[in-house]
């Protein structure tokens, strides 16, 4: 563990407080950074044991000494770099992240309309930033490198309430109908109460438990092969 | 390529598993609110207890129920025990992370696994007496709290609770979209009341005990 002495002044936030540290302190500190907004998620670290942006975290809300650490789960790049990007990449392709549909794309045709209320439904799952705050607080992701997490939860409530996804719930299940997506979770809440989009993910992470133990009992497909 | 172990695997267990765990949950609940409830007609008098403790046995329903509640028992502790970190690694891991990450539901699933565990070593012992002893009768109870059985007791009524209420809580958050700031609240009046309750019953035991142990 490193230590470093930085002088705080009013609306001083860990971003710029880093950047502070690496322009004056140390030269070789590794953090990630890009938007300095809360929008890309790039700077999610552990600050004083809790996930958390550096970019919306005001030095002011923290005790005098403040310890940060890397995300746990992902892989380490150095200091306070992580790679989510490869996790969320296998997420993606496990859950199957994009509209699955047997329609022809006609680039020509008007795009199919939905209500506003489901619009918006959508958009408001869509919000997550893929930080990696609910996966780094998880207690059954910090046990099993299989598990989906609520981000993973999350994008397949996102393509279940979707009208133009024709997958059902026995295709949902075959992804998440197990202890690695919805039955993994143990309920600790910690996703849904330190998300920093602030994503309703308590509610996802039934929806989705509710659709899968539904399918469970719903009866078997028959399967040509 | 296909691994080969994914075609062993029967992919509607986990979903089973949970939905057994669940409903044995609850079902473990209502009985202990039964159980609660008969036990506070000691409050009423011996004549009360002994009067309903008789009529449950008439219909072979104590003795039933008691083998009945060891099997939901243990098919509770195999089903919802299956996500409890059984690895030395992975217990260092959820421990590592509850302990840095000051969340107060993380820290109640911990208290609601090593309840749990203490919760079958309580229930082993209390039915081992209570079934050695058959029928239940008010002085009996009494006396056996009050010759020292009541500090067994007491620390058994504030696990089970415990256990219980984050047990019911953690339900409904993972099966239902209810606001959980309102469940919290919830959590906490059923677990402080059923402990002030049976807190209560266990002293009003240990009074009418007393009297027949001296």
């Amino acid at each position: 563990m490193q230590e470093y002495r930085l002088e705080e002044y009013p609306g001083l936030n860990l971003y710029i407080a880093l950047n502070k540290i690496r322009e004056e302190q140390d030269s070789s500190l590794q953090f990630d950074f890009v938007c300095r907004a809360g929008i890309c998620g790039s700077c999610a670290m552990v600050i004083n044991g809790r996930p958390g942006l550096a970019c919306k975290t005001l030095v002011s809300t923290l005790s005098r000494t403040i310890t940060l650490t890397p995300l746990p789960v992902f892989k380490l790049v150095g200091d306070l770099s992580v790679d989510t990007g490869t996790w969320f990449r296998e997420m993606a392709e496990r859950a199957g992240s994009w509209v699955h549909t047997d329609k022809e794309f006609d680039p020509e045709a008007e795009e199919e309309r939905m209500s506003n209320e489901k619009a918006i439904e959508i958009f408001e799952l869509e919000r997550c930033i893929e930080c990696g705050c609910c996966i780094a607080s998880c207690g059954t992701a910090n046990m099993r490198e299989d598990f989906m997490g609520a981000a993973g939860l999350n994008r397949i409530a996102r393509f279940m309430i979707d009208p133009r996804d024709q997958r059902d719930g026995a295709d949902f299940f075959e992804v998440v109908g197990s202890d690695d997506g919805a039955f993994g979770c143990m309920g600790l809440m910690a996703c849904d109460d330190l998300c920093p989009k602030d994503l309703p993910l308590q509610a996802q992470l039934s929806r989705v438990r509710r659709a899968m133990a539904k399918a469970a009992f719903a009866p078997k497909k028959k399967v040509a092969f | 390529m296909i691994e080969q172990w994914k075609l062993l695997k029967n992919p509607r267990l986990a979903a089973r598993f949970d939905l057994i765990g669940m409903v044995t949950g609850l079902m473990l609940v209502f009985f202990m609110f039964g159980h609660a409830m008969m036990l506070a007609t000691i409050v009423f008098g011996i004549e009360t207890m002994d009067g309903l403790s008789m009529w449950l046995e008439d219909l072979y329903l104590a003795q039933a129920g008691a083998v009945a509640i060891v099997f939901v028992v243990l098919i509770h502790f195999v089903t919802a025990g299956r996500k409890l970190p059984l690895r030395v690694n992975e217990q260092r891991m959820i421990w590592r992370l509850t302990r840095k990450l000051s969340h107060l539901d993380t820290w109640l699933w911990l208290v609601q696994a090593v309840t749990g565990m203490m919760i079958l070593l309580f229930v082993a012992v209390h039915l081992y007496f209570v079934l050695t002893t058959f029928p239940i009768e008010a002085v009996k109870s009494s006396t056996r709290v009050a010759s020292n059985f009541g500090y067994f007791y007491a620390p058994m009524i504030i696990v089970i609770w415990l256990h219980l209420g984050i047990g019911l809580y953690r339900i409904f958050v993972k099966w239902t979209p209810f606001n959980r700031k309102i469940l919290k609240v919830f959590k906490w009046l059923l677990i402080l009341g059923f402990i002030a309750d049976s807190l209560l019953v266990l002293k009003t035991f240990w009074a009418i005990g007393l009297q027949y142990v001296n």
